[in-house]
C-alpha cells in the first residue's frame, strides 16, 4: 500500500513536471533557447579551441630538429645516441637516415638534379639523426646537448624561427584556451542558473502555498528539478544538433579552404561534445533548480 | 489538543509581539481569538502552524513539542493542522478540484477513494458546480470554500482560521463561519483569529482575547468585548 502511494506520488510528480512546464511555455521556451544559445557558444568555442589544439600539434609532429653524424662516428655510439635520444619523455620519435637514404631521398625528391650525383661519383651525404618533440619546449636544450657532442654531431640544425613561433602559440593558446574555457564556462552556468531562478522565483508563493499545507520538500521540489532537467536536456539537444549539423556544413568548406588545418570533423569528436553537452545540459537544468528552490523552501 | 507554555515572541527589539503566553485548546473546542490587529493573534496561529519560531516557551500539539521538530517532521505535523487563511492561499494554476486534491496527494492518500472524496468536500462547503473553474473566476466567499474543502478533505484533527471572514462581506462571512461549526460538530478542534465583532457577540464560544501581546481574557461564551 505505502509503495503503492509512493508510485502515485511519483506519477504526479512528474506530471506535474510536464504540466507546468506547459503553463509556463513562455517561460519554458525563454530557458530552453538561453540553455541552448549558450551551449552552442560554448560548445564553438571547444571546437575551436581543439581545432586550435590539433594544429598545434601537427605542426610539432613535424621533425623539429635534424643533427648530421661525422662520417667517422662509431656506428656503436651513435646507436647509443638514438637510444638516448629517443628515450626522452619529451621526444616522439627519432630517426636515424643513413648516408645511401639521404642520396635516395635526394633522387627521389629532386630527380632533375639527380644527375649531379651521378657525376660527382661519391656521396655527398652525411648520416643523420631526424628528431620530432613530442612537447616542443624540450628542443632548445636537446639541441644544446647535441652540440656538446662534436665526435658524434657534426651538425645540429633546428627549426628555430618555427619553433620559437610554435612555442609561443601554443603557449597562448593553451593557457588562452583554458581562461577562455573557465570563464565561459562560468558565465554559461551563470545565465543558465538566473534563468532558472527567475522561472522559480516567478513561482515562490505557489511554493509557498504547498510548504504551508504540509507538503514535504521533496513533494514541492520534485517537479521543479525535473523540470529542470528536461529543460535542459531539451536545450542541449538542440544544441547538440546545431553543433552537429554545423560540423557537417562547415566543416568541409573550411577544410578545403585552408587544407593546412587539421580541422575536427571525425564523428568521435562531435558525438562525444553532443553527449557532454547533453550531460551539462541536465545537471545544470536539475542543480540549478534544486537550488533555486530551496532557497524558497527555507524561509 | 493545544497547549501553548510560556511562549514569548519578539521581532527585534520593540515590544514583544507576544509575551508570556499560556493557554490550553481541548480537543473538539470551539475557540475565538480575538483583539484588534496587533495584538498578536496572527503571530500565536503562525507559531502553532510551525510558520514561525517562539523566542521562548514551548507549544504542544497532540502532545509533541513542535519547537523541537526538525524540519522533516514539520510537514507530518501541518497535516494534522487544517489552516485557512484571510487571503486563501490557492494554487492559482489549479481548478478548484485540482486544489482540493492537492491536499490529498501532500498527505499521500490519493487513492482510488481520492476522487470520491475531492467531490464529498466540494459538496459540504457548496462548490460541486465551480469544481473545474479557476480560482480567478470565483468570489472572494467561493475562493474562502474552496480553502475550506482542501482543509476537509484531509481530515485533519485541528483546523486554525486566521480571519477566515477578513476578506468576505457579513453574508458569506456568516456561510464560513457556519461551515466551521459543522467542521467543529464532526468532532475536530477549531481555533478562529478574528476581530469580527459581531459573529463573536453571536456565537457565545469560548473567546480568548489578546491585547499588546497578553491574554487579557479567557472566557467560555463570552461575547467580543465580554
Amino acid at each position: 500500500m505505502a509503495t503503492m502511494a509512493r508510485l502515485r506520488t511519483i506519477r504526479y510528480i512528474i506530471g506535474a513536471a510536464f504540466g507546468s512546464m506547459w503553463r509556463n511555455l513562455i517561460t519554458t521556451i525563454a530557458a530552453i533557447t538561453t540553455i541552448s544559445i549558450m551551449l552552442i557558444v560554448f560548445s564553438t568555442f571547444l571546437a575551436v579551441n581543439d581545432t586550435l589544439d590539433r594544429m598545434i600539434d601537427a605542426l610539432g609532429r613535424r621533425t623539429n630538429l635534424v643533427a648530421y653524424i661525422q662520417d667517422d662516428a662509431p656506428p656503436s655510439q651513435v646507436t647509443a645516441l638514438v637510444q638516448a635520444i629517443s628515450s626522452r619523455p619529451d621526444v616522439a620519435e627519432v630517426v636515424f637516415v643513413s648516408r645511401d637514404q639521404a642520396a635516395a631521398k635526394f633522387r627521389n625528391t629532386l630527380s632533375e638534379l639527380a644527375e649531379i650525383l651521378d657525376i660527382i661519383e661519391t656521396n655527398p651525404f652525411p648520416a643523420s639523426l631526424e628528431v620530432r618533440m613530442s612537447d616542443p619546449e624540450g628542443l632548445l636544450p636537446l639541441a644544446d646537448e647535441l652540440r656538446l657532442q662534436p665526435v658524434l654531431v657534426e651538425q645540429v640544425l633546428v627549426r628555430a624561427d618555427v619553433v620559437g613561433r610554435l612555442l609561443r602559440v601554443s603557449r597562448l593558446a593553451r593557457l588562452g584556451g583554458g581562461i577562455l574555457i573557465i570563464s565561459l564556462g562560468a558565465v554559461t552556468l551563470f545565465v543558465i542558473f538566473n534563468t532558472i531562478r527567475l522561472a522559480v522565483f516567478s513561482r515562490r508563493e505557489e511554493i509557498e502555498i504547498m510548504k504551508l499545507i504540509g507538503a514535504t520538500d521533496w513533494f514541492v521540489r520534485g517537479p521543479f528539478v525535473i523540470e529542470g532537467a528536461v529543460i535542459g536536456f531539451i536545450g542541449a539537444g538542440l544544441s547538440s544538433i546545431a553543433v552537429i549539423v554545423g560540423f557537417a556544413r562547415v566543416g568541409p568548406t573550411l577544410e578545403s579552404l585552408v587544407s593546412f588545418l587539421p580541422i575536427q570533423t571525425q564523428a568521435g569528436f562531435v558525438t562525444n561534445l553532443a553527449l557532454f553537452t547533453l550531460f551539462v545540459g541536465v545537471l545544470i537544468g536539475s542543480v540549478g533548480s534544486y537550488f533555486s528552490v530551496r532557497r524558497y523552501l527555507e524561509t | 489538543m493545544i497547549i501553548v507554555q510560556d511562549v514569548v515572541k519578539s521581532y527585534g527589539s520593540g515590544a514583544p509581539a507576544l509575551a508570556h503566553i499560556s493557554l490550553q485548546i481541548n480537543d473538539r473546542d470551539f475557540v475565538f481569538l480575538v483583539g484588534t490587529s496587533g495584538a498578536g493573534k496572527t503571530t500565536l496561529i503562525r507559531l502553532i502552524n510551525k510558520d514561525e519560531e517562539p523566542t521562548s516557551g514551548s507549544i504542544f500539539v497532540d502532545g509533541v513539542n513542535i519547537t523541537r521538530l526538525k524540519r522533516n517532521e514539520v510537514p507530518a505535523l501541518r497535516r494534522k493542522i487544517g489552516v485557512i487563511f484571510q487571503d486563501f492561499k490557492l494554487l492559482p494554476h489549479a481548478t478548484v478540484a485540482e486544489n482540493v486534491e492537492f491536499a490529498l496527494r501532500i498527505v499521500g492518500e490519493h487513492d482510488h477513494n481520492g476522487r470520491q472524496r475531492v467531490e464529498e468536500a466540494l459538496e459540504t462547503v457548496g462548490l460541486t458546480p465551480q469544481a473545474d473553474r479557476y480560482p480567478y473566476q470565483l468570489s472572494g466567499g467561493e475562493q474562502q470554500r474552496v480553502a475550506i474543502a482542501r482543509c476537509l478533505v484531509t481530515r485533519p484533527p485541528i483546523v486554525i482560521a486566521d480571519e477566515p471572514t477578513g476578506n468576505l462581506d457579513p453574508d458569506t462571512g456568516w456561510e464560513t463561519m457556519n461551515l466551521l461549526v459543522r467542521i467543529n460538530a464532526t468532532g475536530t478542534t477549531v481555533l478562529i483569529a478574528t476581530h469580527n465583532r459581531e459573529l463573536v457577540n453571536t456565537m457565545r464560544r469560548r473567546v480568548i482575547s489578546l491585547d499588546a501581546g497578553r491574554i487579557v481574557r479567557d472566557e467560555v461564551g463570552g461575547g467580543y468585548n465580554g
